[in-house]
C-alpha cells in the first residue's frame, strides 16, 4: 500500500477536532511520509496549521510543500535549526526562527502563540520531528516537553501530529508519549 | 510611633524583596529562551533597586542620618527609585520586542484571509 492511501486510512479515522498521533517512520521513507501527511491536513482537510521544523531549515521545508501543492500560505512555521542570526530569534513574514533546537522554552513559548492565532477552529500543529530534538537536548528535557506539548495539544484543541524517526528516538520516550496520543502509527517500509 | 511603623514596614518591603529576587533567580535556573531571561534579568535588577531603596531609607531611619548629615542623606534613595524606574523601562522594552517575536496575531490574520479567499474555490469544486 502506498505512503498517501496509508496516511488517509490511518488518519481518516480520527476526530481532527483534537486527536494526537505519534508518527514513527524509518528514514528511507521520512521525506514522503512528512509531505504525505501535511498534504492530507491542508490540502484534504483544509486546515490551516502550525509547523515545527528542528529537522530541515524553512527555505527547504516550504520549498518541498509547494511544490507539492500544499498551501503554504496558511501555515505558520517555527524554524528551530537555521542559524541566521546567532543565538537570537527573528520573525519574517510567516516564519520564527528560533536557531536553538534546545530552546525548549522559546519552543513552548513560540507554539502556544501561534496555535492560538490561528483563526479556525479545526487546526493543526505539527512537530517535526522529535528524533531530531532528542540530539539537540538531554532525554529528560524531551521527556518533559513532550508531556508538555501533548497535555497543551489537548487543551488548544489541536489535530497534533509529533513525527519520530523509528530506532533513533528512545524506546521508553516512545513508550510514554504513545500513552498520551490517540494513535501511535508505523508509516512506510510495508509496516502499518 | 512614625518612625518604628517605617522601620517595620522597611523591613517587611526588604523581605519580600529578597525573596522576589530568589524567586526570579530560580526561575531563570530553569529557562532556556533567551528573551525571556533578558526580561528576567531586567525585573531581577529592578527589584535589587527597589530592595536597596528599602535597605537605605530603613537604615537613613534607623540611625536618625538625615538628622546628622541633612538633605544628602536621602539622594541615595531618589538614586535608586529613579534606576527602578529605568529598569522597568529596559523590562518593558524587553516584553515588547518578545511580543514582536512570539506575537503571531498578524500571521492569523493573514491566515484569516488567504482561507476567506480560498472558500469560494472549494464551493466551486464541490
Amino acid at each position: 500500500m502506498d505512503i498517501h492511501k496509508q496516511v488517509k486510512q490511518k488518519l481518516g479515522k480520527l476526530n481532527l477536532d483534537n486527536a494526537l498521533v505519534l508518527i514513527l517512520v524509518d528514514s528511507k521513507h521520512y521525506n514522503e511520509v512528512n509531505i504525505e501527511l501535511i498534504k492530507y491536513l491542508n490540502v484534504d482537510k483544509h486546515l490551516p496549521g502550525v509547523y515545527v521544523t528542528v529537522n530541515k531549515p524553512y527555505a527547504t521545508i516550504k520549498r518541498i510543500m509547494e511544490q507539492n501543492k500544499i498551501n503554504t500560505k496558511t501555515i505558520i512555521f517555527i524554524d528551530a535549526i537555521s542559524k541566521l542570526t546567532g543565538d537570537k530569534s527573528k520573525k519574517t513574514a510567516d516564519c520564527l526562527f528560533i536557531g536553538m533546537p534546545n530552546d525548549l522554552t522559546g519552543l513552548s513559548v513560540a507554539m502556544n502563540e501561534a496555535v492560538k492565532s490561528l483563526p479556525t477552529k479545526k487546526k493543526f500543529l505539527f512537530l517535526d520531528s522529535l528524533s531530531t530534538l532528542s540530539i539537540h537536548n538531554s532525554a529528560g528535557s524531551v521527556n518533559q516537553f513532550a508531556h508538555f506539548l501533548t497535555a497543551n495539544m489537548r487543551e488548544w484543541g489541536v489535530m497534533g501530529v509529533i513525527i519520530s524517526l523509528e530506532r533513533e528516538t528512545e524506546q521508553s520516550l516512545i513508550d510514554q508519549l504513545a500513552q498520551f496520543c490517540d494513535l501511535s502509527i508505523e508509516l512506510g517500509g510495508g509496516k502499518t | 510611633m512614625t518612625e518604628n511603623f517605617e522601620i517595620i514596614i522597611g523591613v517587611v518591603t526588604l523581605a519580600i524583596g529578597i525573596n522576589a529576587v530568589i524567586f526570579t533567580h530560580l526561575a531563570s535556573k530553569k529557562l532556556s529562551n533567551p528573551p525571556l531571561l533578558n526580561y528576567i534579568k531586567f525585573v531581577n535588577w529592578s527589584i535589587t533597586s527597589l530592595i536597596l531603596f528599602s535597605l537605605w531609607h530603613t537604615v537613613r531611619e534607623l540611625f536618625e542620618l538625615k538628622d546628622i548629615y541633612g538633605a544628602i542623606a536621602e539622594v541615595p534613595e531618589y538614586f535608586f527609585v529613579a534606576l527602578t524606574y529605568v529598569l522597568f523601562l529596559l523590562g518593558a522594552v524587553a516584553i515588547f520586542k518578545m511580543s514582536e517575536t512570539y506575537g503571531f496575531k498578524d500571521m492569523g490574520e493573514k491566515i484569516a484571509e488567504s482561507l476567506s479567499k480560498d472558500k469560494p474555490k472549494n464551493k466551486k469544486r464541490k
